[in-house]
This record gives C-alpha cells, sequence and structure tokens, in this order.
C-alpha cells in the first residue's frame, strides 16, 4: 500500500531527530525556568543541562514516553530546585563565592513588567497556583502533564488551577 | 480549534498570561541549529565503550569531538550555543508511537515561516494560494507566502478561527463578529481588503464557537454557506449567504444537523457538500444533516499497531480527492477516502519531533506538479512537507 521513504532522506531525519525537539521546545523550556530563576543567566545555564541530560537520557533509551515538552520541564524543575538548594547551602558557608551572591540576587529582568505582574498575582495566589498557571497556559499542558512536572495527582492540578482561577475572579484587575 | 480549558474568564486569563509572557521573549536567545548534540550523542556512545563510529570521521577526529564536548559541557547545548563537528546519524529515533506504525510514508517538514516563541494556531490556504495563521500570541492574522515565507499582517484584534468561503478569508473573533479578507485579484502580493460583515444573532453563538467552515455554492458569484460549531445550542448552524454579498441574514439560517448532539468536543470541521466533524478524535459524516454509518478505517496492520487514533484536525487533499486528517495520538497525517473512509496513505515525520501538536493546515496542490504539500501550524512555525506518493 505504503512505501517507506528513501535512506538518505531517513538519515537526514535521524541526524535531526534531538536538534527538532530542541528547536521546538527550547523556548518554552527556557522561558520556564526564567520564570522560576529571575535570571537569564542562570535560565541559559539551566536550560542547557536540561538539553544535555535529555540528550543523554534519549541516547540511553530513557528518554520520554509520552510528549517531550512535559518531560523536558520536569527536568529542567528538578535542576531548578537542585540549584535553589545548592544555593541554600552556599549561604552558610562563610566565604560563599561572588557567584552566589550574584545569582541570589534579582537581576535587571526584575524590573520589568512582567516580574511586577507576577509579583502582583501573588497576592491573589499562591506559588504553586502560578506555576500551575504558568505550565497551563504557556504550553498547553494537559493537567496530567502538568501532575507529572509538579509532582502532583491530575485531581491535585485540577483542584489547585481552579482555586486559582476563583481567586482571580475576585481580583480581575490582575488579568490586565 | 479550541483546547480543553476553556470559558470566558479562563480565556481571558489565558491571554493575560501570554500577554505578559511574550514580554519576556527579548530574553529568548535566537535559535541556531545545534550540530553539538549530534557531537555529544557522538561522544556518549564512544566513551560508553560502544562500537560506534561516525561516518566519514576517524577515530582520531571522533576523540577530538570527544575533547572538546568534555571541555565545553553543557555550554554547547545552552540556547544559541554554536559548536562545529560532524553530526552523527543518530541510531535512535523518536520514541513515540509513530516508530511502530507500519506502511507509513516519511516525510521531511521544512519550516516555512518561523514567529519565534509565538503560538500559531488555525491554517487555511487562501484563495490567493498564500496561507493565512492565526498567531495566537500577537493576536493577528498573518498572510504567508508559501514560496518565500514572507508575511504581511492581515488583521489584529482578537482572532480565533478562521474559514475559506469563495475567494474570502474568514476570521471569526472572541466577540463572534465575522471578518471578511478579500484577496485583491491581480493586485499587488497581499493586497486586499477586510471588511466586518454582520451575522445578525451571532452574540447568541457563545463564547465556544468550535470551528467555522464555509462551502460555495454558486461558483459564478462566488458565494457560500457558512457552518457554524455552537456547542451551547448543540448545533451546526447553517447561514446561506445574502444576494448581495453582505452577509448571512438570520432569516435563511437553519439548523444543519438532523438530531441536536453534544459538539463540545469537536476540533474542527470540513465541509464538502456533506460535513465532517472531528468529535473528540473520531470522524463523523453528514449528509443533510445526517450521521452517515461512515469512519476513518485503518488497514489491519496499523490497526494493530498503532494507539488508538484521536483525530484533532481536517483538511482536503485536491490532488487525490481524499480527506486528509490528523491523527495527534500518533502523530501522523492520513489519507482517508470520502466515499468508504478507509485509509489509503500515512504518513509520519519519523525521526524528528514534528506532528506532536499540530495546531491547523491544509493541503496545497501542486501546479504542474506532481507532489501536494501538507502545510501546517506548529508551535511558532508554519511547516510544509511534500506528500510523495508511493
Amino acid at each position: 500500500m505504503i512505501a517507506s521513504m528513501s535512506a538518505p532522506i531517513e538519515a537526514e531525519d535521524q541526524r535531526d531527530d534531538f536538534t527538532a525537539v530542541y528547536s521546538l521546545f527550547y523556548r518554552d523550556v527556557f522561558r520556564y525556568c526564567l520564570v522560576l530563576m529571575r535570571s537569564v543567566e542562570d535560565a541559559e545555564d539551566v536550560t542547557g543541562e536540561t538539553f544535555e541530560r535529555g540528550l543523554r537520557a534519549w541516547r540511553s533509551g530513557r528518554e520520554a514516553a509520552g510528549e517531550p515538552l512535559p518531560w523536558l520541564l520536569l527536568i529542567a524543575r528538578r535542576i531548578v530546585i537542585d540549584r535553589a538548594r545548592r544555593r541554600r547551602l552556599l549561604r552558610w558557608l562563610p566565604l560563599s563565592s561572588a557567584r552566589a551572591a550574584r545569582a541570589g540576587r534579582p537581576m535587571d529582568v526584575e524590573r520589568m513588567e512582567f516580574w511586577l505582574w507576577f509579583d502582583d498575582l501573588a497576592t491573589a495566589l499562591t506559588s504553586r497556583q502560578r506555576e500551575v498557571l504558568l505550565l497551563r497556559y504557556q504550553s498547553d499542558l494537559s493537567d496530567r502533564e502538568i501532575g507529572r512536572i509538579l509532582g502532583l495527582s491530575e485531581p491535585g492540578v485540577r483542584s489547585l488551577a481552579s482555586r486559582a482561577i476563583s481567586s482571580l475572579r475576585q481580583h480581575p484587575e490582575l488579568l490586565r | 480549534m479550541t483546547n480543553e480549558h476553556g470559558d470566558d474568564f479562563e480565556a481571558e486569563a489565558r491571554a493575560a498570561f501570554r500577554r505578559h509572557l511574550k514580554t519576556l521573549d527579548p530574553l529568548i536567545p535566537a535559535s541556531r541549529r545545534l550540530h553539538p548534540v549530534a557531537t555529544r550523542a557522538t561522544t556518549s556512545r564512544v566513551t560508553s565503550g560502544g562500537a560506534f563510529r561516525a561516518p566519514g570521521v576517524g577515530l582520531a577526529a571522533v576523540a577530538a569531538l570527544v575533547i572538546v564536548a568534555a571541555l565545553a559541557g553543557p555550554a554547547l547545548l545552552r540556547p544559541g550555543a554554536v559548536a562545529s563537528g560532524s553530526a552523527e546519524p543518530s541510531s535512535k529515533l523518536v520514541q513515540t508511537p509513530q516508530s511502530t506504525l507500519q506502511n507509513a510514508t516519511t516525510v521531511q517538514p521544512q519550516v516555512v515561516a518561523s514567529f519565534g516563541s509565538d503560538d500559531l494556531e488555525a491554517a487555511v490556504l487562501g484563495p490567493d494560494g498564500a496561507g493565512y495563521v492565526i498567531d495566537k500570541t500577537d493576536q493577528t492574522v498573518y498572510r504567508i507566502d508559501l514560496a518565500t515565507g514572507a508575511r504581511l499582517a492581515v488583521m489584529t484584534g482578537t482572532p480565533r478561527l478562521l474559514a475559506v468561503g469563495g475567494s474570502d478569508v474568514l476570521i471569526l473573533d472572541d466577540r463572534n463578529a465575522i471578518w471578511r479578507w478579500r484577496p485583491a485579484p491581480g493586485g499587488a502580493v497581499g493586497a486586499g481588503t477586510l471588511t466586518k460583515l454582520v451575522v445578525p444573532g451571532s452574540v447568541t453563538w457563545g463564547s465556544n464557537v468550535r470551528a467555522l467552515g464555509a462551502y460555495i455554492t454558486n461558483p459564478l458569484l462566488g458565494q457560500y454557506n457558512l457552518y457554524v460549531v455552537i456547542p451551547g445550542l448543540q448545533q451546526v448552524l447553517r447561514y446561506p449567504e445574502a444576494i448581495d454579498g453582505s452577509g448571512w441574514p438570520t432569516a435563511l439560517r437553519s439548523n444543519y444537523l438532523a438530531l441536536s448532539r453534544d459538539l463540545s468536543r469537536i476540533d474542527d470541521l470540513y465541509v464538502d457538500g456533506d460535513v465532517y466533524l472531528a468529535d473528540g478524535g473520531e470522524v463523523d459524516k453528514f449528509n443533510f444533516g445526517q450521521e452517515l454509518k461512515w469512519a476513518i478505517t485503518l488497514p489491519p496492520a496499523s490497526s494493530l499497531d498503532a494507539q488508538a487514533p484521536y483525530y484533532a484536525h481536517l483538511a482536503y487533499d485536491p490532488y487525490t480527492d481524499m480527506l486528509v486528517a490528523y491523527d495527534r495520538a500518533n502523530r501522523r497525517i492520513i489519507e482517508a477516502r470520502k466515499s468508504d473512509g478507509s485509509v489509503a496513505q500515512q504518513f509520519v515525520a519519523t525521526g524528528t519531533a514534528y506532528l506532536t501538536n499540530v495546531r491547523g493546515m491544509f493541503v496545497v496542490d501542486s501546479r504542474g506538479g506532481s507532489t501536494p504539500k501538507l502545510c501546517w501550524t506548529e508551535g511558532g512555525n508554519l511547516m510544509s512537507a511534500g506528500l510523495y506518493r508511493s
């Protein structure tokens, strides 16, 4: 019925497999990291590390079972959490590095309108609720996928989102 | 055409989030082709003792790549980072259901136009041979020249759905207003007029119109019927066009479906006299409002190997006169015969991540050529791929 394509095309496709994943999703991953970390440099680092770990897993057969984006966001989130823990530990050291001190400080982007708005949201939403809405609206992830990233059940995500929306209804000015 | 999370307020919240997130875009590094990915792949294979030998690359060169990759570390994989090195054709393909599909033709997706991190949605083939897409992020309808990728903003507002009727591109906005973009015949490229059309009673459609379609009824006058899928009414409303072309009078409106039904899961609509609805992953066919005993039927081998299909978008291939459907569950495009629904061809993008989340699509008939082209919106790209026939 249907013939396979010629070998050269297949080879070209194969070469581009992870590259295509990167091209499609690095913006989403970067944006997510940026929102979590509020630092362009850190977001770049984490995005790079995310794709590096992703590639390693990909090559060893531990890649995403479903869609690549939730899987990548999960990796990114774990890296962000690891870094936050490390940063907290570094603060206990008597001679913390300049980089660690710098990393703890908000960057210029802090002044951006987005952060002002995102912080305003905190008056109505918990950080978990903000993250659920961010994942839901940034990349159209399903509740199941969001649950996988945040380590929550699907009803848990739905409940968080529902409460977040209810809270926002009380503060429509936050959506301007 | 809409997603699973949707009411009025949530749509507003989504728009607000996306609008604000868009302000972060200047901070996102530009995309570059990621040769380092292949380099890293080479590294891991070599260091793990595999017998891999990159084609065309000697052992010394591979060793050099190992050193370079080890020194550079994750920085190589930073967005925007570029490194040199031979790319290895990966031996491992994307592990998605499509890799198990039988007898599927592999297509080679290419980017026609990229809108960066924007979200492109609906896509239609305009009467002028250009593609029209909705950029949800900046709430604009763009005309895209399929040969050059040149784009032109046609309408800015709150566009939601697109359809093509006769010589018009129809745009439904969030306020249920319908805008008509009519390309100027023989005029400069991209020239045309945008007119807001009157559809009395459109306020009663509610905020969740699921799909829009048109079917030409009088080719000489360029008249067409408008079809609107309205879950609130559990009906597909059909509006014959006024003779003067000024709009679609309510008096002529009729319910298309003989029996009202739940339309809350409609993803797409295609009209060719009969009506095809992509409803919750299945495609139903209607003739004079009556549902027919018709379904897309996969060949036995595909049925065994693939996941249960979820048909999310519909289009028409004028080259083969077949219905084209996007199966999201298996990341493939199928072509089905309109007569009995049997699948004649299926296409996958094996080895790439494309066809993961198609938001709109159409087929461009090759004029004078032999290969029609499928165009679709995915992420921030308008993609295309030749539908090579076996």
